[in-house]
């Protein structure tokens, strides 16, 4: 994959201005990941309306490369607009990922960088689901 | 006379083409490319003289005792060590597992030290960590300056003032390049400490520069035989020795071919150390191929090995500077009692506003390769701040236009992300 198809305006643009950036000072669920081979890590607040299971906010944070940063934020951006619920999050994958960013794929190396800030928000999601009687 | 273009020659691999462009290969503190004298001397042997080892008494079985012994004599050599202090293994990792398996776990007391360093790779890290955890010792570490150089005077207070038991230290980092001062360590162990041990990590100094075991007087080296032109799989473990004869070191794998009787509930052990220390079929043919590499090195000499990479690090150092987004980590200039700059085998680096991944999968779209992240020295990484770094290695068969290629390359990264 050239440079030119992976890193086009819409990652780019996310990577320079990413969206819902900040902290939720007390956040319903809150969840951090690293991806240990290259050093990226984020952590992800999320409001969710017990009620209905819509997030009505989502603040991530953290240090990464620009695949993870544009995945992180479009993926917010996503979940704020189209007032998605715990349960629509949860069912999103690598593909849903994929389509985000406007790929069909990406080189197996990067594959972390594409899915850490969906991991972790369904990370913080699973914390909040009722334990197993 | 060093000639990069002929040796190029031996590596079919180094033709491939990468994203249509040519294949830049920097990647070598990962592991190196094979001259097609080591891939055909391991295809010669499983095509002529593949059996097990002395356990049949049939011609095929002398003939791959014989290429297992000659090459265990030739790999032994190359690192001025005798045949008797040679372990095989896969990698460094397991090199340094079999220390601490079968040398640690036996001598190490609750209290004891283990004296290492905040830049280990995580293989001489996290082996002694589970050690600590194994005999309730602790770790602590040397202090280094910005650039990864050791402290020594820090390393006499605490060799002073410690219970230390093991000293285990890098030669050459694989994240820094800084070339650590051997004598200067083992002659103050020596002095201070005599009755601990040494263990030296030596995986990227061995592919640099010429190494004797008999000379450095350290009790362990450990290195990879794939990063030295050697097949993956192969992997030389040294042990002093009187370590071996004393049996302060015992073996940690146990099976076939490394007895001498066997009973029903307890068995003796074979009184040759080489023996006793190979448990199993041992990987012949990875053994062949590295010495077939140390074959192929010993022909060039090391020496002119050393010289022909300390001055691809020179240029890489000097070119990189010339990058205003470029933050060379690690030694970039001669230390004070020196002329020259105590890096060996790469050039490590942080791109302003860039992460590490993205320089890397750009690099890669100009047919670079090079690493990036961590290079497994998470602490060191922490402990700088850096939350990841490129990394340009080399190898005798990389030129300084390379390295050009390497820059001109980095120039596509301002461009894309302006």
């Amino acid at each position: 994959m050239s440079s030119a198809d992976l890193y086009q305006e819409l990652v780019l643009e996310h990577f320079h201005r990413p969206q819902h950036q900040g902290q939720i000072d007390t956040p319903t669920t809150t969840a951090s990941n690293i991806n240990a081979s290259c050093g990226d890590a984020v952590t992800v607040d999320l409001q969710i309306d017990s009620q209905t299971g819509q997030i009505k906010d989502l603040k991530w944070r953290g240090q990464g490369c620009a695949i993870s940063t544009a995945a992180t934020s479009l993926l917010a951006e996503k979940i704020m607009d189209e007032e998605m619920t715990a349960a629509q999050v949860s069912n999103l994958n690598h593909k849903s990922a994929l389509a985000l960013l406007g790929l069909e794929e990406v080189a197996p190396g990067r594959k972390k960088c594409l899915e850490l800030g969906l991991k972790t928000i369904q990370k913080a999601l699973e914390q909040t689901e009722p334990s197993p009687k | 006379m060093f000639n990069v273009s002929s040796i190029r020659q031996d590596f079919p691999i180094l033709e491939k083409e990468i994203h249509g462009h040519p294949l830049t290969y920097l990647d070598n503190s990962a592991t190196s490319q094979k001259p097609i004298q080591v891939i055909e001397a391991i295809s010669h042997f499983y095509q002529n003289s593949n059996a097990n080892v002395h356990r049949g008494v049939h011609q095929l079985s002398d003939e791959s005792t014989q290429a297992w012994e000659n090459s265990r004599r030739t790999i032994a050599k190359f690192f001025g060590a005798d045949p008797a202090e040679l372990i095989m293994v896969r990698n460094t990792t397991e090199a340094l597992n079999g220390i601490a398996y079968g040398w640690a776990d036996h001598n190490l007391q609750e209290g004891d030290v283990i004296l290492t360093t905040s830049e280990e790779h995580h293989s001489n890290l996290v082996t002694w960590q589970e050690v600590a955890k194994r005999k309730n010792a602790r770790l602590e570490f040397i202090a280094i300056d910005e650039a990864g150089r050791l402290d020594l005077s820090d390393l006499e207070e605490k060799l002073k003032n410690l219970p230390v038991k093991l000293v285990a230290l890098v030669h050459v980092s694989n994240a820094l390049g800084v070339v650590q001062p051997i004598s200067e360590v083992v002659t103050r162990v020596k002095k201070l400490k005599p009755q601990a041990r040494v263990v030296l990590d030596a995986a990227q100094s061995a592919p640099h520069m010429p190494l004797n075991f008999d000379h450095l007087g350290v009790d362990f080296m450990t290195l990879s035989g794939h990063k030295m032109l050697g097949p993956m799989g192969s992997g030389v473990l040294l042990v002093k020795k009187k370590l071996l004869q004393d049996q302060e070191m015992k073996p940690w794998l146990f099976g076939g071919g490394m007895i001498a009787e066997v009973q029903l509930e307890t068995s003796t052990f074979h009184e040759d150390s080489a023996e006793r220390f190979t448990a199993g079929t041992p990987d012949v043919a990875s053994a062949v191929g590295l010495a077939a590499a140390c074959e192929y090195l010993s022909k060039i000499k090391m020496s002119e090995v050393e010289k022909h990479d300390r001055e691809l690090v020179a240029y890489a150092l000097e070119k990189l500077s010339q990058v205003p987004e470029v933050k060379i980590v690690g030694p970039v200039s001669p230390p004070p009692d020196s002329s020259q700059v105590d890096r060996l085998g790469s050039v490590a680096f942080l791109y302003e506003g860039v992460h590490a991944h993205d320089v890397a999968q750009i690099l890669d779209s100009q047919g670079v390769a090079v690493r990036s992240g961590h290079h497994c020295t998470m602490p060191l990484h922490q402990h700088f701040g850096w939350p990841a770094t490129v990394r340009a290695s080399f190898q005798i068969y990389n030129s300084t236009s390379e390295i050009e290629t390497l820059v001109s390359a980095l120039a596509e990264v301002k461009k894309v992300f302006s």
